[in-house]
């Protein structure tokens, strides 16, 4: 149960985004750096969705603990990036803590409820206290104090954006890569089989849980880092519930393979609702019909992912 | 050693809503026997394999092992004593190969096993051909011996088995006896069973339950289990 380097085969997402990035317009390629930074909390979600089978509907509330934790680290204590990156990883890990203490006690739909109220909360308290997160306008952060504005000297904005959030998913890819085969990986996906035969093994299934929910806060906060770092803007609409959802649906639409699936379903469903912005009415279907095509599709695509060795993050 | 009780249920009850599943249950299984648990269907042979185990807290009465009153621990913390258990319907993890899922055990319980005792196990259980396999692919029998060849990786000091042959065919029951006889004086074996011939053959002693109850506890060859057994599934028939 030792990681090989042959797991890291899905480094090749990566790899082809950086050898598109000279074919890209400018448009087509400020999308992409979007979808990647998207895609590491989308990686993040199927650590507990697909790893652990735990379905969350509150990981918009890691995703903003990490973009307040960040923002307002650059704000009030230093413009310094670096650590206003690590501030927002922290306090997602802080709250993940929380979230899988819940994880821990109560299962199913009361799990989802309990997530979808504490992300509820988080998106109330962002409101209320207007003064200290700039309430629905949000908060701008000075360029200055952003990771684009410590790359301006080298590459321009754009440039800045997609490299950071490549070298970004770079690290997210590989670390889910190397985890899904690690032994840790294995008591994963042992847990999510059946919680009470592990249970009767000796193994402390509530630790890992909370072990899971930490990997995914760090996943989903430093996504939600990289949007105040990379648009130097941080706002209440990143805490609401469609933000809780979204990873839901791209975590479905990229299928069980949770080494490339998180990626796949993120760019799928930003592109689909990105072309369909263009339609007048209807487009909500186009994008359905799309889904769930490609849904369909994923789950006659295993012999693709077999090739790349790729593993199910979930079994048929 | 063996005149040393290992575990104690002591009174034990147990109800599901209106049924009594055990009632004032007690018995004593010694360091390295294997006990035979015959009965009817409902007798609470299965109830009691899960009081012991810590899957189902007893209403009333105790369960001692090696002198402590384990009755609130949790399943894991009686697996960490070294109490293991296989299910009536095998229990693997079906997305984790053969290896995969003996590894995982080898390191938890007692801690004992370890990688050349995972080939050991698995060839004498007759799966070393399949350990790169996903359990999920493996045959209900083939399931069987890996939930067994789990517990036993995890070095238990008691082993309680419920139902182990069921969905083995002929030759699979038939090693399996022969693993266990080789397990005799090792460790406990709680052996709960429908097939009369087969706990008999291997216990020391058995106990036979009916309702709930413990009708007779004796010799496994001994008159009194024999009559108890008699009329314990003849009233049933």
């Amino acid at each position: 149960m030792r990681p090989r380097l042959s797991n890291l085969a899905p480094l090749v997402i990566p790899l082809l985004l950086a050898a598109a990035y000279p074919l890209l317009p400018e448009y087509p390629k400020a999308l992409a750096a979007r979808i990647m930074t998207l895609s590491i909390y989308s990686y993040g979600y199927a650590v507990c969705f697909h790893m652990i089978g735990v379905m969350s509907l509150g990981h918009a509330a890691l995703f903003a603990a990490g973009m307040y934790g960040a923002g307002l680290y650059t704000i009030h204590v230093s413009p310094d990036p670096l650590m206003a990156l690590a501030a927002g990883i922290a306090s997602a890990v802080s709250l993940s803590l929380l979230l899988g203490g819940l994880a821990a006690r109560v299962r199913g739909p009361y799990l989802m409820i309990a997530t979808l109220l504490a992300s509820q909360t988080i998106y109330l308290a962002a409101l209320h206290f207007n003064e200290v997160t700039g309430g629905e306008q949000g908060l701008v952060l000075e360029r200055e104090a952003t990771l684009v504005g410590v790359f301006r000297p080298l590459m321009a904005e754009a440039d800045a954006r997609y490299f950071i959030s490549l070298l970004t998913l770079s690290a997210a890819v590989a670390g889910v890569s190397l985890l899904s085969a690690s032994r840790l990986g294995k008591l994963f996906l042992a847990l999510r089989d059946d919680e009470e035969k592990l249970e009767s093994l000796g193994y402390n299934t509530s630790l890992l849980k909370l072990t899971a929910f930490s990997v995914s806060g760090v996943l989903s906060g430093a996504s939600g880092a990289l949007q105040a770092l990379l648009y130097s803007y941080v706002g209440a609409g990143y805490v609401g519930i469609f933000n809780s959802v979204e990873p839901v649906l791209w975590t479905l639409v990229g299928g069980p393979y949770v080494q490339v699936g998180p990626f796949l379903g993120c760019l799928l469903v930003n592109v689909l609702g990105d072309l369909a912005r263009g339609l007048p009415r209807g487009h909500v279907l186009v994008v359905g019909v799309g889904l769930v095509a490609f849904s369909f599709a994923t789950g006659r695509l295993g012999w693709v992912y077999r090739l790349l060795g790729v593993s199910r993050g979930r079994e048929e | 050693m063996k005149n040393r009780p290992l575990l104690s249920a002591r009174r034990v009850s147990k109800s599901f809503g209106g049924v009594q599943a055990l009632v004032d249950a007690s018995i004593e299984i010694m360091e390295g026997e294997i006990l035979g648990v015959i009965g009817p269907n409902g007798a609470g042979k299965s109830t009691l394999a899960g009081v012991i185990v810590g899957s189902l807290r007893p209403d009333r009465g105790q369960i001692i092992f090696r002198d402590s009153d384990i009755t609130k621990y949790s399943r894991r913390r009686r697996a960490e004593l070294g109490i293991a258990h296989t299910h009536q319907i095998p229990r693997v993890f079906p997305s984790l190969t053969v290896r995969e899922n003996m590894s995982l055990a080898c390191s938890r319980g007692l801690g004992g096993g370890t990688e050349d005792g995972l080939h050991e196990t698995a060839e004498r259980l007759g799966l070393g051909g399949l350990l790169s396999l996903k359990a999920s692919q493996l045959s209900h029998g083939q399931m069987r011996l890996l939930e067994i060849g789990m517990a036993l990786l995890s070095s238990p000091r008691l082993l309680v088995m419920d139902e182990p042959t069921q969905g083995l065919a002929g030759g699979e029951v038939a090693s399996l006896s022969s693993i266990l006889r080789g397990l005799a004086g090792k460790l406990a074996v709680v052996l709960i069973d429908h097939r009369v011939d087969f706990v008999v053959s291997l216990s020391e002693r058995v106990a036979v339950m009916n309702l709930g109850r413990f009708v007779a506890v004796g010799a496994a060859r001994g008159r009194d289990v024999g009559l108890a057994i008699e009329e314990a599934y003849l009233r049933w028939a």
